[in-house]
């Protein structure tokens, strides 16, 4: 480990005041990396000043690196002893969250004046972004504001109103590819994503998807199809047998994913499954085939449901048909294309590079306190993104004063 | 009804909802709501996220016909998911096992009813938010908590009044009397400085050393402290050691210490709160740590307008006994707060009714009508039912019927001021 970029990184703790933060980057227990991947491009070219905290206090040294790298970034640590210093940080507005643990409720009620916006790492389907929690925080961060449906109805109007679309996180580096015409296949990437922390929440295509994919892997060598494997990084972390049938795949001749951009430009295709990289490939504007299993019904995940949520993602019934089956129809026609721009546009909300994404990050961010006031959180964030002559702040000083004879009469 | 251990047991006793305590039930806390578990027409189950429940709480759980414990916590959770009917739960504090059970139980309902009525901390948590329903005495209260989260909390909450203990009195003063006896119940440190809201520092020396001339004066002295009293700041212990040393008199029966005393000298806690229900005065000690909490002296005169403010450290006790035994220009005031905060809550079987009614109204917080609406305005109907059921039982123009019908004016009166408050 570098000591020095580990030394600058932390050492705000005792410089916080200097440092002046404007956002915690919170993880209740341990910074875990490639959620922090996720979020990096963003952080680094932010104008806000961020600080990452986390439950634990456990930071890879990867991770202590990365952070060290950004200039406007430090770790907080200790978070007991540390954590009441942010008090005195005149510009300190809030906490972001990239998860739904429980010690965000600890912290929320530690600062019940600040802001609490979860950004969460990745748009997908699954359980985790469509958590009851989601009310205990002033904004949440989604792709688009269709999934605020996903929510439990109870909560639905809460999470509406703070809700700020910004589009789904961009790889760093990805680029637009899309199949003009249809085209051999010649690179396979498949992306399944882990167990979950419970069976509710499992929406891993190993268990079906592995065999099929180890006896179609012979025939697709032959034609010189290359398969490159990325399995979510914490699969078997609660079945085992999942990293057994992970090193099977790779024993019949899948090749480990390396460097994710250079994977994704690699690819010609993507089999993936309910996870935030199916939605991060779609920037590519390649295909995405996602298996369609009996478990994944069971979860509520169905045919159906997954064509309301992917419909521009060929669905693969993998009990059903062979994957040969699915990679010679789509070499011959490519019916989705139209469909993967269309969501393209609509779940990177027109984002066609970082800059621009970030730009709306940092927009959103400036919009989440207005949670305090009657106007949803959202309005305001549309408001400014459509006009930006809304940023003038002495626009907003007017609009600010006009508000307040409006309420000066209505009281009156 | 005795423990439910397994999951056939659980499900055939069909529990509507769960009340549930990260860790351990905290004895006190289950105190202020046994009443109403008692009597509530719903079923409910007590769980404790770490198992332990005191035998002073299972002997009266055991008891109550339609309340029983749930364990082991881990097994309970699950089992819920089949009990047809289940409702939600309610929680007594806001802590993090609460998200746990909330993303278990995404489509339940969650309420939090809190732990007694006061201007704490505790009572205005930026987590509230999470919750379907909060319960609070009066909407007032909802002003208290995070302007980013009133809008939402005010759609969600339910007045239901402040709890009302087991056996107290009303026994207004209707004119200046001799105090006889003066319960001192001070409120614990809380778990930080930032909620230490406690005045035993000052008050206690000051009382053990009036307490000669109080019991000269024939007057004596009860301490009821809060149960967690000195468990972050032990020294605390001791100086309520050397008052009882010095003759004060240990708390018994909560309903008979209140009902039998004359003046409470109580702190920003649910204990003070409670007393209110017997309209007599009480006295609250002031310091500057006091009002650095909450904020200024014109928001603590906000919230207890009708109390006494003292300032310990300038004015005797017998001093402040003697100016309240002369006049209680605050009796009209008591009054007037005692019908708000209590919601014109004349017995529990009264709040409990209205407990019941919340109960059903939180439920409904997916529909569009506010939850706060659809409890209103199902409580007037029933109010008004009762009032008339009365009112034909007794041929009419009983006390009761002329007090259920100010009740019900009064409540409307109450509202509109709320209104304005909110």
């Amino acid at each position: 480990m570098d000591a020095a970029a580990t030394t600058g990184a932390s050492a705000v703790a005792d410089d916080l005041v200097g440092f002046d933060p404007n956002w915690c980057l919170f993880w209740g227990r341990g910074v875990t990396g490639f959620h922090l991947d996720i979020w990096m491009p963003y952080l680094r070219r932010s104008r806000h000043r961020y600080l990452i905290m986390s439950g634990e206090d456990r930071f890879s040294d990867a991770v202590r690196e990365q952070i060290a790298s950004l200039p406007n970034c430090r770790i907080l640590e200790p978070y007991a002893g540390a954590k009441e210093r942010l008090r005195s940080c005149t510009d300190f507005r809030g906490f972001l969250y990239i998860g739904t643990k429980e010690q965000n409720f600890r912290v929320v009620n530690g600062f019940g004046g600040k802001s609490h916006v979860w950004l969460g790492h990745g748009e997908s389907d699954k359980v985790y972004n469509a958590f009851r929690t989601a009310s205990l925080y002033d904004s949440l961060f989604v792709a688009r504001y269709s999934v605020v449906q996903r929510y439990p109805r109870a909560i639905r109007r809460w999470v509406a109103a703070g809700a700020c679309a910004i589009g789904t996180p961009i790889l760093d580096g990805a680029v637009k590819d899309p199949w003009v015409r249809p085209k051999p296949i010649r690179t396979i990437l498949y992306a399944p994503t882990w167990e979950g922390h419970s069976a509710r929440a499992d929406y891993a295509s190993l268990p079906t998807v592995g065999p099929a994919l180890i006896g179609a892997l012979p025939a697709l060598s032959a034609r010189g199809v290359t398969v490159v494997m990325r399995p979510h990084p914490t699969t078997g972390s609660r079945r085992p047998e999942l990293k057994d049938m992970r090193d099977r795949i790779f024993a019949a001749g899948a090749r480990p994913g390396g460097d994710k951009v250079a994977d994704f430009s690699a690819a010609d295709v993507i089999i993936s499954d309910i996870s935030g990289v199916t939605a991060e490939f779609l920037f590519t504007e390649k295909p995405v085939i996602m298996p369609v299993t009996s478990a994944m019904a069971d979860l509520g995940k169905d045919d159906g449901r997954l064509a309301a949520e992917y419909p521009w993602a060929y669905r693969w019934h993998v009990e059903q048909e062979s994957l040969g089956e699915v990679l010679a129809r789509l070499e011959a026609q490519d019916p989705l294309r139209a469909a993967r721009a269309d969501a393209a546009r609509d779940m990177f909300r027109g984002h066609r590079t970082i800059d621009a994404a970030v730009a709306s990050f940092d927009l959103a961010l400036d919009c989440v306190r207005w949670r305090k006031t009657r106007i949803p959180v959202r309005w305001v964030y549309e408001a400014k993104r459509r006009f930006p002559v809304l940023h003038d702040r002495r626009i907003g000083r007017v609009a600010a004063r006009l508000v307040r004879r409006v309420r000066t009469l209505v009281r009156s | 009804m005795q423990p439910l251990r397994d999951r056939d047991a659980l499900v055939a006793f069909g529990p509507a909802w769960c009340l549930v305590w990260t860790h351990h039930v905290r004895p006190g806390q289950f105190a202020i709501w046994a009443p109403y578990l008692r009597r509530s027409r719903h079923r409910i189950v007590v769980m404790a996220s770490a198992d332990r429940i005191a035998d002073e709480v299972r002997a009266a759980i055991a008891e109550m016909p339609r309340v029983a414990v749930a364990e082991p916590y881990e097994g309970a959770v699950q089992w819920l998911h089949d009990v047809p009917g289940f409702q939600g739960f309610l929680y007594v504090g806001s802590f993090p096992t609460v998200a746990a059970l909330m993303d278990d139980f995404p489509l339940s309902t969650h309420v939090w009813i809190g732990h007694g009525e006061s201007a704490k901390k505790a009572n205005r948590h930026r987590t509230a938010s999470a919750f379907d329903s909060v319960f609070v005495a009066d909407y007032r209260a909802v002003g208290r908590y995070p302007r980013a989260i009133r809008g939402w909390l005010m759609d969600g909450a339910c007045a239901i009044g402040v709890p009302v203990v087991e056996g107290l009195q009303a026994d207004p003063w209707s004119s200046p009397r001799r105090i006889r006896r003066i319960v001192y119940a001070p409120t614990f440190e809380g778990r930080t400085e930032r909620a230490d809201y406690t005045s035993i520092d000052v008050v206690a020396p000051a009382l053990r050393d009036a307490l000669p001339f109080l019991t000269e004066r024939g007057v004596s002295v009860v301490v009821r402290p809060h149960p967690s009293t000195g468990v972050r700041r032990p020294v605390l212990r001791e100086q309520l050691a050397d008052l009882l040393a010095a003759g004060a008199a240990p708390g018994g029966d909560k309903g008979r210490d209140l009902t039998a005393a004359d003046v409470l000298i109580g702190d920003v806690s649910g204990a003070t709160s409670e007393f209110l229900f017997t309209r007599k005065p009480v006295l609250m000690p002031v310091s500057r740590a006091l009002l650095e909490l909450v904020k200024g002296p014109s928001r603590l005169r906000a919230e207890y307008g009708w109390t006494y403010p003292w300032d310990v450290e300038r004015e005797s006790i017998l001093d402040r006994l003697v100016a309240l035994e002369r006049a209680d220009p605050l009796a009209t005031v008591r009054e007037r707060a005692a019908r708000r905060l209590f919601r014109d809550h004349r017995t529990v079987d009264d709040a409990v009714r209205t407990f019941d009614l919340a109960l059903d109204a939180a439920t409904r917080r997916s529909s569009r009508i506010p939850v706060r609406i659809r409890f209103d305005v199902r409580r007037w109907m029933d109010r008004r039912r009762v009032s008339s059921a009365s009112r034909d039982a007794s041929g009419g123009g009983t006390d009761a019927t002329a007090r259920d019908a100010g009740g019900a004016d009064g409540r409307s009166r109450d509202d509109g001021g709320q209104r304005g408050g909110g």
